[in-house]
């Protein structure tokens, strides 16, 4: 069993008095594709964002291979290896698709206070970018503004915009949010890929992709991890079937 | 602007640097000193437009407080004058043009530090109100200096010295203001390609996700914010030669809102836009000035909230988007 690379100890998160995250313990392991799943409005994202430090828990640690971020602000994580994706894509609209991913892979290589030479024609950085956006297929759209691409391909950006970095942990949310049938399969194909070489923390509806692409799953609930295991596991979990899987048809 | 004015503007603002680098030369062919005086303080405003337009244009961030900076590179040139003609103060008294300048860039950086941590915790239109509100502390701060004037403001009667030029010639004067546009300008073109210009832009359009990506957006915009205030702070030493007398209505935030306009109005974060913006401005003011005395309440309002009105304020999703 591979050591943790990321560990939630006793997370607890309420808004208003309505708790979002009630002493959630959970374990990314390094390598695996983790998948986070529960009905809408269960906390996933919360908790994403309490990962990423965009929301600071009320109590409890989070702690990324070995070293505590509970209290880390969202670019110190950034550095250390996180990358996420949002539910709701959000990107550098106004800029090229090309601008966009440039800016990904300088978070990472390279220094934002170069103020005389040029990014865009700084070769390694520019091999990079384009390297990124093969891998998701948007090598034909370098030139384009962000802001005015298709919901896929936004979704496809998104995911690019967290590959760059070659981050320690990709956390994604919902990436197939929105996506066609066509577009899901490619995005599944896509992780598949991605799963060989990464450690994934995976928040996704998509049952069939979850079992595809799991290798652990662990389920929430109003806030409650009620379970966690191997996709075998979890199906056959009663509390699980009861309090989530059987409403599958509700949800979708 | 229209797409017509979009393809002309460039051109148009190609026209205008060389008109202003032979300003001096077609007015003494036309014997019109009065276009040399205009021409001299487009040149400077621009100076002000350009250095506003790195937060403003690129960076996203409304300033709405920059007159302040304006107001101290002016008095960074007033009162060392006035310390070594009229004694007292050693430690600031000089004539010494680069010691104005570098003050100047100095106070107006020290300036934005200390104020951008403050302001940069805001968004949107209290970003707008904080900057303004540190804009007025510097006026009323200039007009409690009964030393230098208080509200009167204060004459210079010798410029800036410098080694090889005099500044009390105004060709002389206008080429060396023209030579610090063409710097500034410089600076921001190679500023926008490189690192740190795109990642400014980018936390204009994706504050969030820079974030997520591992850029301190908040010391990147302050870094823009100090080097903008200090370049604001240059066009007010400039000012402050060219009309040889510095006064704390220099600060008032309608100047701030003139500035925002003549950005705005040259098109936000566009190069050149700056040049287009003041002069139109300093036509307008031409103009409107020799119509009626009552000019200036009205055309600042105006040109408030034209430019409030364009960095979105007034629109639901407010500017920080
Ligand atoms: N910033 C916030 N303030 C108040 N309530 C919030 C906030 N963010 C999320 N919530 C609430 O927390 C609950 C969990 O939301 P979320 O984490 O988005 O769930 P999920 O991603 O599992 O669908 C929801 O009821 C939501 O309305
Ligand atoms: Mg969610």
């Amino acid at each position: 069993m591979n050591r943790p690379l990321l560990e939630l100890m006793d997370v607890h998160k309420a808004f208003d008095g309505l708790g979002v995250s009630v002493g959630v313990h959970m374990e990314v392991r390094l390598g695996e594709t983790h998948a986070l799943i529960g009905p809408n409005g269960a906390g996933k994202t919360s908790l994403i964002d309490q990962i990423c430090g965009e929301i600071v828990p009320d109590r409890g640690r989070i702690v990324l291979d070995g070293e505590d971020i509970t209290r880390l602000p969202v670019h110190r994580r950034a550095r250390l290896g996180l990358a996420r994706s949002y539910q709701i894509t959000s990107l550098m609209d106004a800029l090229s698709v090309f601008d966009n991913a440039l800016l990904a892979v300088m978070a990472h290589c390279g220094t934002p206070w170069r103020m005389f030479r040029s990014a865009r024609n700084d070769e390694r950085l520019r091999d990079a970018a384009i390297a990124v956006l093969a891998r998701v297929d948007l090598g034909d759209h370098v030139e384009h503004p962000a802001g005015e691409l298709s919901h896929g391909l936004r979704r496809q950006l998104e995911l690019a915009m967290t590959l760059a970095g070659h981050p320690r942990l990709l956390i994604l949310d919902e990436p197939m949010a929105g996506l066609g049938p066509r577009e899901s399969a490619r995005m599944v194909e896509l992780l598949q890929e991605l799963k060989e070489d990464h450690s994934i923390l995976l928040v996704e509806h998509d049952m069939d992709a979850v079992f595809t692409l799991a290798d652990r799953i662990s389920v929430l609930v109003a806030g409650r991890l009620i379970a966690t295991g191997t996709p075998q596991e979890v199906r056959s979990d009663r509390e699980v079937r009861r309090a989530y899987l059987g409403e599958d048809a509700d949800a979708a | 602007m229209s797409r017509i004015l979009r393809t002309l503007a460039p051109w148009l603002e190609g026209l205008l640097l060389v008109l202003l680098a032979a300003a001096p030369l077609l007015t003494a062919w036309t014997s019109q000193p009065f276009w040399l005086d205009l021409a001299t303080r487009l040149t400077i405003l621009a100076i002000a437009a350009a250095a506003l337009n790195l937060v403003l244009g690129i960076g996203g961030l409304v300033s709405f407080g920059h007159a302040a900076f304006l107001g101290i590179g002016a008095y960074a040139v007033g009162i060392p004058a006035w310390h070594a003609l009229y004694g007292g103060a050693e430690w600031i008294a000089s004539a010494n043009g680069f010691f104005h300048f570098a003050l100047a860039a100095g106070a107006g950086a020290l300036f934005a530090l200390f104020t951008g941590p403050l302001a940069l915790r805001t968004r949107g239109v209290h970003f707008i109100m904080i900057t303004m509100a540190f804009g007025q502390m510097v006026f009323y701060l200039l007009q409690s200096l009964e030393t230098y004037g208080g509200d009167d403001g204060l004459t210079i009667d010798t410029r800036s010295e410098f080694p090889l030029a005099n500044l009390d010639d105004p060709a002389q004067l206008h080429w060396l203001a023209f030579a610090t546009l063409l710097a500034v300008l410089l600076l921001i073109w190679r500023m926008r390609e490189a690192p740190f210009g795109l990642a400014l832009a980018g936390a204009r359009t994706g504050e969030r996700r820079m974030r997520a990506l591992g850029y301190d957006v908040t010391r990147i915009r302050l870094a823009a914010y100090v080097l903008s205030g200090a370049l604001t702070a240059i066009a007010g030493a400039w000012l402050a030669n060219h009309a040889a007398f510095v006064s704390p209505s220099m600060t008032d935030w309608t100047r701030s809102g003139e500035l925002m306009f003549m950005v705005i109005l040259g098109g936000a974060g566009r190069l050149l836009g700056p040049l287009t913006g003041a002069a139109a401005f300093v036509l307008l003011e031409e103009v409107l000035s020799s119509m009626t005395t009552y000019w200036h309440l009205p055309f600042g309002l105006l040109l408030i909230l034209a430019a409030l009105w364009q960095a979105g304020v007034f629109s639901k999703e407010g500017s920080s988007t």
